[in-house]
C-alpha cells in the first residue's frame, strides 16, 4: 500500500471531530486493508507494533528536526520557527518539504511497508555512529515524501499522529469491520485486547475467525496482559463495604509506591511495566531473584519498590522505600544498569498470579493467591551481592470482613508508617479483569499530591475578571526531551479556578512582566512563574502535548521560591497517572 | 576471491571520496578493478567511483561484492604511512577482510551487502556547460562562499565566457569570477544552478588541490563533478542535486 493512501486516511480522520465518523472511516479502512491490516491497525494511532512492543526509536525532536532539514534543505531556524508557531514538528516538516528547496537526484515512492519497516529498523541501531544512522534513516524517508507524507512520517517518528484515534476507536472500528458492530462484539474485542495487548493479532483473528475466534484469544507468555486497575475508595469504611465479596470477606494489601510490573517466567524471564514496556534489561536483579524464587511457566503481577540499601538488611518493617523519582531512574536506563541495581535496590512484591501454564484469570483471587503462595519461594534482597539480587516476596496483606474494619485500619496505618502509599482492598472471590478499573478492587490513600507547574500561556478572563489573566496553561517538564539549559515543556491542562481576586491580581502582575507575544486576549509567556496546583485526577488526553490532562485543577499558591528546574516532570505526571 | 595490494594513499583517496556521502557502502570486486556507487540517504548527492586493477601493486578478484563500514576502514587505512603498501584479502568463509600493513594486521568484519541500500542508476543528464578547473580554484570558491551562506550558485556566462561562483548571505556577498584564461578548459553554454554548501563542501574535501576537475553544469539541474586520482587510474564522479532558486 502506498503511504499516500494512509496519509489520506489520516487527513480524513483529522478533518472530523465526530467519533462516529472516525469509527466509520477506520472500519472501512480495516475492512479493505487486506495484507496491510496488521500494520494499519497500529499505524493509525501512531504506533509501530502491538501495544506491548513499542520500539524505542531514539529519535528526539531535535534529531527529527535535523533529519527534516537535511532532507529538505530548509534552514533550521525557519523550521524551528514553524514548529514553535504550530507546536507540531510534523506541520513544520510539511512546510519544510514544500519550501525547503533541495531537489533530489531521484525519488523512490513511499509505501506503508517501507515507512514501517524502516522506522522499526531505526530502533535497532545501536552503538557508535547510530545517531547519524538514525538521522539518515528519517531523512531518507522525508526526502521521498510530499509535504503531507513528511508531516505524518515525522509525527510517527515522534509517536503521536494527532488524528484523534485511540485504542477505543480502533476497538469499535474492528467490531464494525469484522463482527456485527454490536455492544457484545465491541466487548469481545475489548476483552481480547486486554488479555493480548495486541491489536494486529485481534484484528486478524476477528477477520479470519469471527467472534468465536476473538473470544478464544487468551493470556500467553511473552504478551503482557493489561493490568487490573483499582478504583478510588473515599474512605476505609466505604472501601471495605464495596470491596467485600459475597462471603463478606476482604483482602487488604499494602499499596506500594513503585513500578507496577508483570513478570513472565519461562525459560526466558521478561519484565513488563504497566504501560507494557519491556524493562527486562533494566532489572537484571529482579530476573535473578525470579530465577531463584519462581519456577515457570508463570505470569505474576506485582510492584517493584526501591529501598534505601542501608535499611534492607533486617526487619521488613524497618525498610525505607525511596521516592518513586529515584526508582524511576532505573526504568529507562541503558548504561550502568548493574551499578544502579546496587544503588537503588528493589523488592518485587507479588500480589497476583495470572498464569501457571494455563490461564488463572477466571479463578477467584483467594485461589490465585493460595497458588501464588505455594509457587513462590521468598528471596531476600542482596543489594551488595555480586551481582545484586532483588528481593522477592508476597505483598503484605491481611484478610478481614466489612463489619470488622480494625485489621484493615491497622494495616493501613502500618503501610503509611513504613513509608508506603496506602491500602488496596480486594474482593477475594473476584476474577482478574485485565485493563478494567473495578469496584471490587479499591485503593485508599491520602489525596492526590499537588504538582508544581509552570505557566506557559495565558488568556484574559471574561466578565468580572476581564482585566486579569485568569485562564492559564500549565506545563510540566519533559526531562527526556530537554537539553541543558533549555527545558522542554509539555502542557498538562488549563487552570481557571482556586484563586481569590487578590491572588489573581498579584499573579497577573507577575505574568504580564513575562509576556513575549500577544494575540487578541491570549498571551505567550516566557516560562518562569511556577504554581502549586491540586486536581481531582489525571487523565489521558490528546488535547495537550504531554498526553495527559489534569481534571479539575485548582490553584493552591504561587511558588516564587521555585524556578523552571523545579517544575515537576512529565515522568512524575505519568507516574501519578498510573498510580491513581 | 579477492586479494590486492594498494598504496595507502590511493586507497585512502578512494575511501575519502565515498565516505563524505555515506557511512556504509558496497564495494564491487570486479575482475578489472574496484567499483563503488552510492547515494546519500536524502538522495541529494551521489558518488560513482572506479579504481582500475592497474592502480594496485597487485590485484586479483572474481566479481564478488562486499559491504563495508567506511569509517572503520578509513581508520585502519590511516594507520599506514602514505607510501606504505596495504595488503587486503577477503576470507570467504568468515566474510571478513584481512588487512595488513607494515607488521600490523587487522581483521575487519564486513556488513551484509543486502542490508546496504541498493546502488542507484545514474540519472541521464543533458548538461549544457562543461568547465575544467583546478581543484584549488574550486576549493577557493567553496571556502569563500561558505563564509557568507549555506548555498552556492554556480553559473556560466556564455557571452563573457566565464565561470562564476557566487554566494549571497543575509548581509554579505561573495563572487569569484574565473575567465577562460583562469580555467583549464571551458565549453560555454547557458548554465545556472544553486547548490547546498553542506554537500559541496564535503565533496570538495575529497578533491585534491592539484586534481583536474571537470564540472558539468546545467540550468537548474544537478551538477556533475569529475576528477581522477591514483595516477589517473582512479575516477570519481559526484552528482549533486540543485536547490530551487527562490528569487
Amino acid at each position: 500500500m502506498e503511504y499516500t493512501t494512509l496519509v489520506a486516511v489520516y487527513n480524513r480522520l483529522s478533518a472530523t471531530d465526530a467519533t462516529g465518523e472516525k469509527r466509520a472511516i477506520l472500519a472501512d479502512v480495516f475492512a479493505d486493508a487486506g495484507g496491510a491490516l496488521p500494520r494499519l491497525v497500529v499505524l493509525v494511532w501512531g504506533r509501530l507494533g502491538p501495544a506491548y512492543d513499542r520500539p524505542e526509536l531514539g529519535v528526539s525532536s531535535s534529531l527529527a528536526l535535523e533529519a527534516v532539514c537535511r532532507a529538505t534543505g530548509a534552514a533550521k531556524s525557519a523550521v524551528r520557527e514553524r514548529w514553535r508557531e504550530t507546536g507540531d514538528l510534523g506541520s513544520a516538516a510539511a512546510w519544510a518539504a514544500e519550501h525547503g528547496g533541495q531537489q533530489t537526484l531521484f525519488a523512490e515512492s513511499l509505501t506503508v511497508d517501507r515507512v514501517h519497516e524502516r522506522l522499526r529498523e531505526v530502533a535497532t541501531f545501536a552503538g557508535e555512529g547510530s545517531r547519524t544512522r538514525r538521522v539518515d534513516a528519517v531523512a531518507g524517508l522525508v526526502a521521498d515524501a510530499d509535504p503531507d507524507e513528511a508531516c505524518y512520517v515525522v509525527r510517527t517518528v515522534l509517536g503521536h499522529v494527532r488524528v484523534g484515534v485511540g485504542e477505543g476507536l480502533i476497538r469499535d472500528a474492528l467490531a464494525d469491520a469484522f463482527l456485527d458492530g454490536s455492544d457484545a462484539a465491541v466487548a469481545a474485542i475489548e476483552s481480547a485486547y486486554q488479555v493480548t495487548s495486541d491489536y494486529p493479532l485481534v484484528a486478524e483473528r476477528a477477520r479470519e475467525a469471527g467472534l468465536d475466534g476473538v473470544q478464544a484469544l487468551d493470556i500467553s507468555l511473552g504478551r503482557p496482559v493489561r493490568a487490573m486497575l483499582a478504583a478510588k475508595a473515599a474512605s476505609l469504611d466505604a472501601g471495605l463495604s464495596s470491596a467485600a465479596g459475597p462471603d463478606d470477606r476482604i483482602h487488604c494489601e499494602y499499596k506500594y509506591d513503585g513500578v507496577r510490573v508483570q513478570l513472565h517466567v519461562d525459560d526466558e524471564i521478561r519484565v513488563f511495566t504497566r504501560r507494557l514496556a519491556d524493562v527486562t534489561a533494566q532489572f537484571p536483579d529482579v530476573v535473578r531473584a525470579v530465577e531463584r524464587g519462581i519456577e515457570g511457566p508463570a505470569i505474576l503481577d506485582g510492584e517493584v519498590v526501591g529501598y534505601d540499601p542501608a535499611t534492607l538488611g533486617g526487619d521488613a518493617a524497618a525498610r525505607a522505600p525511596v521516592p518513586f523519582q529515584e526508582l524511576s531512574t532505573r526504568v529507562k536506563r541503558e548504561r550502568g544498569v548493574e551499578r544502579v541495581a546496587a544503588e537503588v535496590p528493589v523488592v518485587f512484591h507479588a500480589f497476583d498470579y495470572l498464569y501457571n501454564g494455563a490461564t488463572l484469570l477466571d479463578r477467584p483471587l483467594a485461589d490465585r493467591l493460595d497458588r501464588l503462595e505455594s509457587r513462590l519461594t521468598p528471596i531476600s534482597p542482596r543489594p551488595a551481592g555480586d551481582p545484586a539480587v532483588a528481593g522477592l516476596e508476597l505483598a503484605t496483606a491481611a484478610r478481614t470482613s466489612a463489619d470488622d474494619p480494625d485489621p484493615a485500619a491497622a494495616l493501613y496505618r502500618a503501610a503509611l508508617e513504613t513509608g508506603h502509599e496506602g491500602l488496596v482492598l480486594k474482593d477475594p472471590t473476584a476474577p482478574y479483569t485485565p485493563g478494567r478499573r473495578v469496584g471490587r478492587l479499591l485503593k485508599l490513600k491520602p489525596t492526590m499530591e499537588p504538582l508544581d507547574l509552570v505557566v506557559t500561556r495565558a488568556k484574559y478572563s471574561e466578565g468580572r475578571r476581564s482585566g486579569l489573566l485568569g485562564r492559564l496553561s500549565l506545563a510540566c517538564r519533559d526531562e527526556a526531551a530537554s537539553e541543558a539549559g533549555d527545558p522542554a515543556l509539555r502542557e498538562v491542562g488549563r487552570l481557571s479556578t482556586g484563586y481569590t481576586d487578590d491572588e489573581l491580581a498579584a499573579l497577573t502582575d507577575r505574568l504580564e512582566a513575562r509576556v513575549v507575544a500577544r494575540d487578541g486576549r491570549a498571551v505567550d509567556l516566557q516560562p518562569g512563574v511556577v504554581l502549586e496546583v491540586e486536581y481531582e485526577e489525571i487523565q489521558r488526553s490528546d488535547a495537550y502535548d504531554s498526553g495527559y490532562a489534569l481534571r479539575f485543577p485548582r490553584f493552591l499558591g504561587t511558588r516564587a521560591d521555585l524556578g523552571l528546574a523545579d517544575v515537576d516532570t512529565l515522568a512524575r505526571v505519568e507516574h501519578l497517572y498510573e498510580s491513581q | 576471491m579477492f586479494e590486492a595490494i594498494a598504496s595507502a594513499s590511493t586507497l585512502g583517496d578512494a575511501l575519502d571520496s565515498v565516505s563524505v556521502l555515506v557511512d556504509e557502502c558496497k564495494i564491487r570486486l570486479n575482475e578489472d578493478g574496484l567499483a563503488i556507487r552510492a547515494v546519500d540517504p536524502a538522495n541529494v548527492g551521489m558518488v560513482d567511483l572506479d579504481l582500475e586493477a592497474g592502480a594496485f601493486e597487485s590485484y586479483d578478484a572474481d566479481g564478488g561484492v562486499i559491504g563495508v563500514n567506511l569509517a572503520r576502514l578509513e581508520d585502519i587505512a590511516s594507520m599506514a604511512n602514505a607510501d606504505d603498501l596495504v595488503h587486503l584479502e577477503l576470507d570467504e568463509e568468515t566474510r571478513k577482510l584481512h588487512i595488513q600493513m607494515d607488521g600490523l594486521s587487522y581483521t575487519l568484519a564486513l556488513i551484509d551487502p543486502d542490508s546496504i541500500r541498493q546502488e542507484p542508476d545514474i540519472p541521464d543528464l543533458d548538461l549544457s556547460a562543461e568547465i575544467v578547473v583546478e581543484g584549488a580554484q574550486l576549493s577557493r570558491g567553496v571556502t569563500a562562499a561558505d563564509m557568507v551562506s549555506d548555498h552556492i550558485r554556480l553559473r556560466v556566462d556564455p557571452d563573457d565566457e566565464a565561470f562564476l561562483v557566487e554566494a549571497q548571505g543575509d548581509t554579505d556577498d561573495v563572487d569569484l569570477e574565473l575567465s577562460r584564461e583562469d580555467l583549464i578548459d571551458l565549453k560555454a553554454g547557458g548554465a545556472d544552478s544553486l547548490f547546498s554548501l553542506d554537500y559541496l563542501k564535503d565533496m570538495n574535501k575529497a578533491i585534491a588541490s592539484d586534481a583536474e576537475v571537470t564540472i558539468e553544469l546545467g540550468e537548474e539541474f544537478p551538477v556533475k563533478l569529475h576528477y581522477g586520482f591514483g595516477e589517473g587510474l582512479g575516477n570519481v564522479t559526484y552528482m549533486l542535486a540543485p536547490r530551487i532558486q527562490s528569487d
